[in-house]
């Protein structure tokens, strides 16, 4: 008769070959891969945001082993007899006890499925640092939901029961994660880190800016994995050493809660200190680099990004017959982002604070964040530094004003400049002139068919508001005239701007001169727009009505100086 | 004919079915009091409560063979579905109604989004039910259901959590890109059908008894 010890070895060889020989798992895993390059569309990818969202890309893995353990758990009921494991001489608990161990397998697959990530990321020339305890939420989320099928099988002993516990999980994670399942705002509170695929922040900020420690999430979900194992090993036998192992892994999991509470409820003292005085002090650990005159500045592990802010900026000032820059390119996380503890340790002399908020004090530079964006149509990252350095080109400085007490904004309806700052922007490299085009036609000058079967007209609307300058309001009919001169030979335009340059820049300048010096084809007023799509007199007059709005609330913002 | 209704009215079935209503109303109730009520939280909220009762259906399907005796597959099937579809149809106008019409008031575009959700419920339903009707029942009894009921969830992973373009949930209808989505929906939706077709086609005549 076989030693007991080496039949169990047996047992969880023979389990652990069946994980490895399912092709099903070779699928998922790929299925991982795709889906760890998928989160991130049109965005250049960091190792940051990849780390922080292993437990997602993981998920195809995770939940092909949840069925498959399910699967082999219950292989009775599928008729399915595998004459080795049968013939075994060996009780249900040490069956269980193998299978669950034989967890490994599909652990290790998954460790294999991090490194090809990593290697197919760094090939796409990803950016940052790595959160090495992070990339292991993904693995340890398989080991959960392994053992929680084996749970459910030795349990419920029912094939049918598989699915309603995954649904179940499904349901209590997205109540943990998001407030009430409502518009997608993650929980601010500690339960949000209860769940099991805690959301990344939309910015990702460098790890010494993150106020997740690292690593308790890992400890959190590989402590549920062991007090789940080990109380259904304590159910099947109730030794002393099974008694003891389940309070260890119990332990674990309880001594793991409040690490993720203690991160979630705000940084201590010293920690938020200490992230301030790196802020503050953060010049010094930048590394920079200066390029035709322009310095630029970058995190430790972003210096790769350097040539792709330098192409927009280099773009600008190569059509503005300046030679002088006069600002950097200085890399800042955005302050909304950051914990308010560590904003709030900030020095005075970095901030603007006002009723509504804090906003970083001006500068002067151009403040590229943690993330780029290269999808053309909306926020791409590419324009939006163009629109930055061309406006700093004609002597914008849209930095933050307190007026009463509040941010005021300021609009530049009526500016020649604006339509300077337009084709600079636009002609700058093609992908920001793609990207022009795509905010043109996405809200074209004209009337348009609206929500609820109306019609509306967009055309007094700012157009480049959500491109990162929050204070300023740029007309849409200044854009369509800077987009109507991207239409003309560069060279053409580029010599009248060189003849015409202070009067082109000059905020007293009238959209009107720009369009006589420029020879551009005047739009139609919203009134002839209106007349022209012939709508029935109701909703011609709505839209006169609500144009008439937001015509007096722009009339009654401050130009811009 | 009384194997086929017998088959179709099966316990196990009807069990799992209670079960996965129960969840779902569960679902609705973990929303928070108080909430103010949009299309976006109802679409979530009805989207998730959807799942735990989307899962069951598959299992409509399990050997139907074996218990219609003598019966084809297909009208052993289709005896089935004619009995699950007519209550799936009441809880979803409840699951729907629960979430779109918060204190009696309907919401804005409420009709636009419940189409939408009831094309997407209709669509994991029937490629629950090709999948399970693909699956051979030699496997195991559950086993059809069970993968029928994988490949449902693994569709709405991928739905809800794919990022835009490719994500199949949309927020509300007032998304630009809500009727090309929901064309894709509808594709899937007669894929699946086609799926269960020809998956519940009978390969063999059965022969009477004289």
């Amino acid at each position: 008769m076989s030693h007991p010890r080496s039949v169990l070895l047996r047992l969880i060889w023979l389990e652990a070959v069946a994980f490895a020989r399912a092709p099903i798992l070779g699928i998922a895993s790929i299925a991982s891969l795709v889906f760890s390059q998928l989160l991130t569309p049109g965005q250049l990818p960091t190792y940051t945001r990849m780390s922080l969202t292993s437990g997602e890309w993981m998920l195809p893995l995770a939940a092909a082993t949840f069925f498959l353990a399910g699967l082999r758990t219950l292989r009775p009921q599928r008729w399915a007899a595998d004459e080795w494991l049968t013939a075994l001489p060996a009780d249900r608990a040490r069956r269980i006890l193998a299978q669950v161990v034989s967890l490994a397998g599909p652990a290790a697959h998954s460790l294999i499925v991090v490194s090809s990530v990593l290697l197919v990321t760094s090939l796409r020339h990803a950016v940052g640092p790595i959160v090495w305890a992070e990339l292991l939420v993904g693995p340890s989320l398989v080991a959960l939901l392994g053992v929680v099928a084996i749970a459910t099988g030795a349990l419920l002993r029912s094939l049918r029961a598989l699915p309603l516990v995954a649904a179940g999980l499904a349901i209590v994670d997205v109540w943990l994660t998001y407030t009430g399942f409502a518009s997608g705002a993650v929980r601010s509170g500690p339960s949000a880190w209860f769940a099991l695929f805690v959301p990344p922040p939309t910015t990702i900020l460098p790890p010494s800016l993150l106020s997740r420690p690292a690593g308790a999430h890992v400890a959190y979900v590989l402590g549920l994995t062991a007090s789940v194992a080990a109380l259904l090993m304590l159910r099947e036998r109730r030794t002393r050493t099974s008694v003891m192992i389940a309070m260890a892994c119990v332990g674990v999991l309880v001594g793991s809660v409040p690490i993720q509470i203690i991160g979630s409820t705000g940084l201590t003292a010293d920690d938020a200190e200490r992230q301030a005085a790196s802020l503050a002090t953060g010049q010094a650990a930048l590394s920079c680099v200066v390029r035709r005159d322009v310095r630029y500045c970058a995190f430790p592990g972003y210096e790769s990004w350097i040539p792709v802010w330098t192409a927009p900026v280099e773009g600008v000032l190569r059509l503005a017959p300046t030679s002088d820059a006069g600002f950097a390119v200085v890399q800042q996380p955005e302050l909304e982002r950051l914990e308010e503890d560590v904003v709030s340790s900030l020095p005075a002399h970095m901030l603007v604070r006002s009723s509504s908020g804090e906003e970083w004090r001006y500068d002067g530079n151009l403040h590229p964040g943690f993330s780029w964006t290269l999808r053309p149509f909306e926020r791409s990252s590419e324009l939006a530094l163009a629109v930055d350095a061309a406006s700093r080109v004609v002597g914008l400085h849209p930095g933050p004003r307190v007026e009463g007490r509040f941010f005021a904004t300021c609009t530049m309806a009526g500016q020649a400049r604006a339509i300077t700052v337009a084709w600079l922007a636009g002609q700058a490299t093609a992908a920001s002139r793609a990207s022009l085009r795509g905010v043109i036609e996405s809200e074209p000058w004209g009337v348009t068919s609206g929500e609820a079967g109306g019609a509306s007209l967009s055309a007094v609307q700012s157009l480049f508001g959500g491109l990162g300058q929050t204070y300023v309001n740029w007309d849409k009919r200044e854009i369509n005239y800077g987009a109507q001169l991207m239409q003309r030979p560069e060279e053409e335009v580029r010599a009248v701007l060189a003849a015409n340059w202070r009067l082109l820049t000059s905020p007293r300048t009238p959209t009107s001169k720009a369009l006589e010096l420029l020879d551009l084809r005047e739009l139609r007023t919203p009134d002839q727009l209106i007349e022209d799509a012939a709508l029935a007199p109701i909703q011609a007059e709505a839209l006169r009505a609500r144009l008439r709005v937001e015509t007096d609330s722009e009339t009654s913002t401050q130009p811009c100086r | 004919m009384n194997g086929l209704v017998r088959g179709a009215l099966k316990r196990p079935y009807w069990r799992i079915t209670i079960i996965g209503f129960a969840m779902s109303v569960a679902a609705l109730l973990l929303r928070e009091r108080g909430e103010f009520p949009d299309l976006i939280g109802a679409s979530r909220a009805a989207r998730l409560a959807f799942l735990p009762l989307l899962v069951t259906v598959p299992y409509a399907l399990e050997d139907p063979f074996i218990e219609a005796g003598c019966a084809t597959r297909t009208r052993g099937r289709t005896m089935k579905l004619a009995f699950v579809a007519p209550s799936l149809v009441l809880v979803a106008v409840f699951l729907l109604s629960a979430v779109l019409l918060p204190g009696g008031r309907i919401l804005l575009n409420a009709r636009g989004m419940a189409s939408g959700l009831l094309l997407e419920g209709s669509t994991l339903t029937a490629l629950g039910i090709g999948v399970a009707a693909l699956v051979p029942s030699r496997l195991g009894r559950a086993v059809p259901g069970l993968l029928g009921a994988a490949s449902q969830m693994a569709l709405f992973a991928f739905a809800w959590m794919l990022p835009v373009p490719w994500r199949l949930f949309r927020d509300s209808p007032l998304d630009p890109s809500w009727e090309a989505i929901h064309r894709v929906w509808a594709a899937l939706l007669v894929g699946s059908v086609v799926l269960f077709h020809f998956a519940s086609r009978d390969r063999y005549r059965c022969r009477s008894r004289r």
